[in-house]
């Protein structure tokens, strides 16, 4: 995998828990530094320890200073350039009636496409919880959307 | 069914653009590493059975020290040219299995992956000295600096010849020079301690040793030195 494509996987995942763009891109770079300043450098570099360096740094930013999430209307604006389609406002809506972490569980195994024990390695579960876990994310959010749906 | 659901997953999780994404990996570089951390990064890659001989060595002269085993010092004498053939061998890997290229074209210069390896090595085997040197002095009465001597000796020895023989034409073609000359060395030692050798030598060995061993070891220490800086100096030229 190459880094860009790492780079995108945790902006990603850093946009999803602070939902500000500036932020996220900040604590992704961080997260490269970081790991860069324990491990000496990115040719070998493990997405899990990406994921819990960002993870930790997500938290401790939450901690310091709640972010300002996009005012509503820009928020709207921006969801609207991002995905436009109507399919997608319903996912989201039935995504936003989970609990964030099932929907930090769909995000890594769906979207970032990561394997169950790097999910489990990165935020301290094991494999079998995240199975378990997923499974029940993925069957509350079929639920979503028929409801949404209908 | 699952494809599609997860290409509206993509949709609804999708993050704005990245606007510092390529500047920042354009000028993402790797940290300075320092001498100790380059050393400890280095051991892992010095191979495991390298270790296990030097631990088994240290095991064998401690647990001979305590359990008064007869020969203990000279069985180890015999093999410490072993270990020097072990480290050229260790040292030389890149160049022996046609790796110099890629490592030259590394993070790190192959000069000083090998010092660092060759520094491990010398550290390692200092360790073992000086753990097993004092137990065996102890252990069977002898001198301190006499047990050391003979220890060191032959190491010394080994370690020199291996790494001009190593750094030959031949040395290189065969591969395995390092071990040839461990065994010969070996047996001389194993020869020179034996009690009826000693009436084909004009000087009895513990007299020599006893006179002249510091300076042979520091002649040879200096020789050993000289011949790794001319083997890390020329090692980019071999490969």
């Amino acid at each position: 995998m190459d880094l860009e494509n790492a780079y995108d996987k945790i902006y990603r995942y850093a946009y999803f828990r602070l939902k500000n763009q500036e932020l996220a891109e900040d604590i992704t770079q961080e997260t490269f530094l970081r790991f860069i300043s324990s491990y000496g450098n990115l040719q070998e570099y493990d997405m899990r320890y990406l994921y819990s360096i960002a993870k930790n740094l997500c938290i401790d930013e939450y901690r310091r200073v709640k972010p300002d999430p996009l005012p509503e209307e820009d928020e709207a604006r921006a969801a609207q350039n991002i995905g436009s389609t109507e399919e997608t406002a319903i996912v989201r809506v039935a995504l936003s009636k989970l609990p964030v972490e099932d929907q930090e569980l769909l995000l890594l195994r769906h979207v970032n496409g990561e394997s169950v024990g790097t999910i489990g390695k990165a935020l301290g579960l094991s494999r079998f919880a995240v199975y378990r876990r997923l499974k029940d994310a993925e069957e509350a959010l079929r639920k979503g959307l028929e409801v949404s749906g209908s | 069914m699952k494809k599609q659901l997860e290409k509206l997953l993509a949709e609804a999780y999708a993050a704005p653009e990245p606007k510092k994404k390529q500047a920042f990996l354009m000028n993402l570089k790797p940290r300075e590493v320092s001498l100790p951390e380059m050393l400890w990064q280095q051991a892992a890659y010095v191979r495991w059975p390298v270790w296990l001989f030097a631990i088994c060595m240290m095991a064998f002269a401690i647990g001979g020290s305590i359990l008064h085993l007869e020969d203990t010092e000279r069985i180890v004498t015999v093999l410490m040219p072993f270990t020097a053939a072990i480290s050229v061998l260790e040292t030389n890997r890149s160049t022996r299995f046609g790796m110099s290229e890629i490592e030259m074209a590394t993070r790190f210069s192959l000069r000083s992956v090998l010092f660092a390896r060759m520094t491990i090595l010398g550290i390692l085997y200092a360790v073992m000295l000086c753990v097993s040197a004092p137990m065996l002095a102890y252990a069977f009465g002898g001198k301190l600096l006499l047990t050391a001597t003979r220890i060191l000796i032959p190491y010394l020895s080994t370690m020199i010849l291996s790494l001009i023989a190593e750094r030959s034409a031949l040395g290189r073609k065969t591969g395995y020079s390092s071990a040839a000359i461990a065994a010969l060395i070996s047996l001389v030692t194993f020869w020179i301690s034996q009690e009826q050798s000693q009436k084909f030598m004009v000087l009895r060995y513990t007299t020599l040793l006893e006179n002249w061993g510091i300076l042979i070891v520091l002649v040879l220490l200096l020789l050993t030195i000289l011949e790794q800086q001319k083997t890390i100096r020329q090692v980019e030229a071999f490969a």
